[in-house]
């Protein structure tokens, strides 16, 4: 059944990307705003890392940091997303099969893939939550050997 | 498919008044990402995720001293940092309705509860390795049946 759906029928395109020098304060309202948890970054038009909400969250200072404020606001302001974001990135190519691109998820221990074209161009992501989407909108049972 | 075929029966478990450093020695040793957080009464009362105890510590970029992180690991509790209530799914459910309820609530993991009682944690990576499963078990009969 799911054996000819393919990368490209599932991912989200176009893709919300950020660059290596944003901010982490402006890094987190991009995710916010466009209610996603991971964004590519990129930089001459090329891949470079993601960085995630996870990656942010963990940045961030703690709530129970002894810090005043003000030291909080100064160290958080000189974070750029080149120096939290993951720099190695997994990545598969539009006409991978889905399944293909689970089994990398599930090696790598991954949530999500950037989509990147044959002269190497983000052209989408695939996450874990696409692939539910698929496995909830193709509604297979038990009866049918499915899931 | 269902939740029961899918879960990881029998998971650890951890106690609100349990510090942050038991919860990251208990995830290390197990290899897990999420605990389902049990009373002295045994009822569920929450989950803990990994990212939950990143974040109660101090941001890895932010300057600070070693005996600060120490001083948290033993100061903060489970109870004060997971998430309360969670979301749960019975053993009986089909597996998509996993998919859908991770989707919905965007969460990675659901207890597994029979009645009160706890018997499993089932996971976004869980799901996916059956999806995986099941996709990998399609190709095999798919290439048998052009042979």
């Amino acid at each position: 059944m799911f054996d000819n759906v393919c990368v490209r029928d599932w991912m989200i395109c176009p893709v919300v990307s950020i660059t290596p020098d944003t901010s982490l304060a402006a890094a987190r309202r991009a995710l916010k705003d466009n209610v996603v948890r991971r964004l590519p970054v990129i930089a001459d038009g090329k891949l470079v890392g993601i960085i995630t909400s996870g990656d942010i969250r963990e940045a961030s200072p703690s709530d129970a940091t002894t810090l005043s404020i003000w030291e909080v606001n100064y160290l958080w302001g000189q974070l750029t997303v080149q120096g939290v974001m993951t720099g190695h990135v997994v990545t598969v190519h539009p006409e991978t099969s889905i399944l293909d691109a689970a089994e990398l998820m599930l090696e790598h221990k991954v949530s999500g893939l950037p989509v990147i074209d044959g002269e190497g161009y983000v052209v989408g992501i695939l996450t874990e939550s696409d692939i539910f989407r698929m496995l909830v909108r193709s509604r297979v049972r038990v009866s049918a050997g499915g899931l | 498919m269902n939740v029961s075929d899918i879960m990881t029966a029998k998971p650890a478990i951890i106690h609100p008044y349990n510090t942050l450093r038991k919860a990251l020695k208990t995830m290390e040793e197990i290899g897990c990402h999420h605990l389902p957080v049990v009373s002295s009464e045994k009822h569920l009362v929450g989950i803990l995720s990994d990212l939950d105890c990143r974040t109660a510590l101090h941001s890895p970029f932010i300057l600070h001293e070693g005996w600060q992180d120490e001083e948290l690991l033993d100061r903060v509790t489970v109870g004060s940092i997971m998430t309360a209530a969670p979301i749960v799914v019975e053993p009986n459910a089909a597996a998509d309705e996993v998919a859908r309820l991770m989707l919905t609530h965007q969460i990675h993991c659901l207890p597994v509860m029979l009645g009160e009682t706890l018997i499993g944690i089932v996971t976004a990576s869980d799901l996916l390795a059956a999806f995986v499963r099941l996709s990998q078990r399609e190709r095999y009969h798919n290439m048998v049946d052009k042979l």
